[in-house]
């Protein structure tokens, strides 16, 4: 490796370096190996079906003329979706990079948590509620191409914040859910496995709970939040172990109502 | 008579097993070429479908959509390729596996190859530069449709919560 120029990219170097590089990975723009395009032709399957509204925009099933039909076994609603997407923003001709964002949209969700976070701060917990369940709708109407990322932290957040708000209702299993959405959603983030702890505690499940916390900690093996629930739940355990139940049966989580992530 | 009688029932489950066994695998092995690792591409019968239509045709947005939906479900195979193949190359080398799976896998590898490249040259036919975004696109979609299935399963898993909860 004595030379010291450069290959422009995708011009093709008529001389080598040492040993040959490693193949480079697949689409590399060759031709498509013609006896693979003829197995993908030979393998064509005609399907029935027909088109439907708006102006032939759709595809249903040809039997029964429906969107999506068990005894056809097709789900046409992702793609007709898409298709309606497409035509109605008619200076889109294709779905654009997934780094174009719709910004409007962006400030809609954090608008709408905020006013939650408010509420919550407020004590109204109910209209926070509902505040969340509408930021988490409009985060759900993101053009489908977008980055996945956005909607993903859109929607743990929002999540998050509502499972500590049904929490402070007292309804610990919507909390559950949502805490159990936010770890699907985002898998290495603490604030998951810290709300479906919580929730677990006032379902006086503690073994569960602890459980969740270590799962969090073996993704955040620093986070204080996640370590000083544990330490509380392991003290909890060992007194009800000992028979301590009479003046312990309170569940050991702190008393005061936990401020919205963010 | 119940000491001869163990070993020789245990000769029998095992050797009968053996036996039993490598006759279907060589009756398998002789049968077939291999069976493909995929079933059949149906995004992409129906993309091609739609071209086909005529009177009337189906207009280029649907068709578009019909494209990003067999590039969905080329990321989904791809994928797939790449997580199976290693797992499968060990069985191979022990010997858990025949060689016709193995056979089957690298036919899918080398079709989903051809596939790409006919889906993005499909793409660049409609929009210029399309076909180096679409995959991208199509592995976007797939995250963000599993995301609001989540979101619409909220309620069903409330009442899962709560009958677990009665119980
Ligand atoms: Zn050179
Ligand atoms: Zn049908």
């Amino acid at each position: 490796m004595s030379q010291t120029h450069t290959h422009g990219p995708g011009t093709h170097p008529g001389h080598t370096h040492g040993p040959p590089p490693p193949p480079p990975p697949q689409m590399a723009m060759r031709p498509p190996d013609p006896l693979m395009q003829a197995v993908i032709e030979a393998s064509f399957r005609p399907v029935n079906f027909a088109l439907g509204p708006p102006e032939n925009g759709s595809v249903l099933c040809g039997l029964h003329k429906l969107e999506k039909c068990e005894g056809c076994d097709v789900d046409y609603t992702g793609l007709n979706r898409l298709s309606r997407t497409l035509h109605s923003n008619s200076n889109l001709r294709c779905p654009p990079p997934p780094n174009m964002v719709n910004k409007q949209l962006s400030q809609a969700v954090v608008n709408t948590k905020e006013e939650g976070n408010a509420l919550f701060k407020g004590g109204l917990y109910d209209k926070a509620i509902q505040r969340y369940t509408m930021a988490a709708n409009i985060a759900s109407q993101r053009p489908p191409w977008e980055h996945q990322i956005l909607l993903r932290e859109e929607l743990a957040t929002v999540l998050s914040n509502r499972a500590a708000a049904f929490l402070e209702i007292g309804d610990y299993i919507s909390s559950l859910v949502d805490a159990e959405v936010v770890i699907q959603l985002r898998r290495n983030w603490s604030k998951g496995y810290f709300r479906k702890a919580k929730a677990l505690l006032k379902m006086d499940r503690p073994k569960e709970a602890r459980e969740a916390i270590q799962v969090g900690l073996a993704f955040d093996p620093d986070n204080k939040e996640l370590q000083e629930i544990l330490a509380r739940i392991d003290h909890f355990l060992a007194r009800r172990e000992q028979g301590h139940q009479s003046n312990e049966m309170a569940s050991p989580d702190p008393q005061s109502p936990i401020p919205p992530a963010s | 008579m119940a000491s001869i009688l163990v070993p020789v029932l245990y000769i029998v489950l095992v050797f009968g097993g053996l036996w039993a066994f490598s006759s279907w695998y060589r009756k398998r092995n002789a049968a077939q070429v291999y069976e493909p690792y995929f079933p059949q591409h149906r995004e992409r019968d129906l993309y091609i479908s739609l071209l086909q239509k005529s009177d009337p045709p189906a207009p280029e947005s649907l068709l578009k959509a019909a494209l990003v939906r067999r590039a969905m479900t080329d990321v989904t195979r791809i994928l797939r390729i790449r997580e199976d193949k290693p797992a499968l190359q060990i069985l191979l080398q022990k010997g858990s596996i025949g060689d016709d799976l193995w056979s089957s896998v690298l036919a899918a590898e080398k079709e989903m190859e051809t596939e790409l490249l006919e889906v993005a040259a499909e793409a660049n036919a409609y929009v210029e530069g399309w076909g180096q975004v679409i995959f991208q696109t199509a592995s976007e979609m797939m995250a963000n449709e599993r995301m609001r299935a989540l979101l619409e399963r909220v309620p069903a898993m409330r009442s899962e919560a709560g009958e677990c909860w009665l119980v």
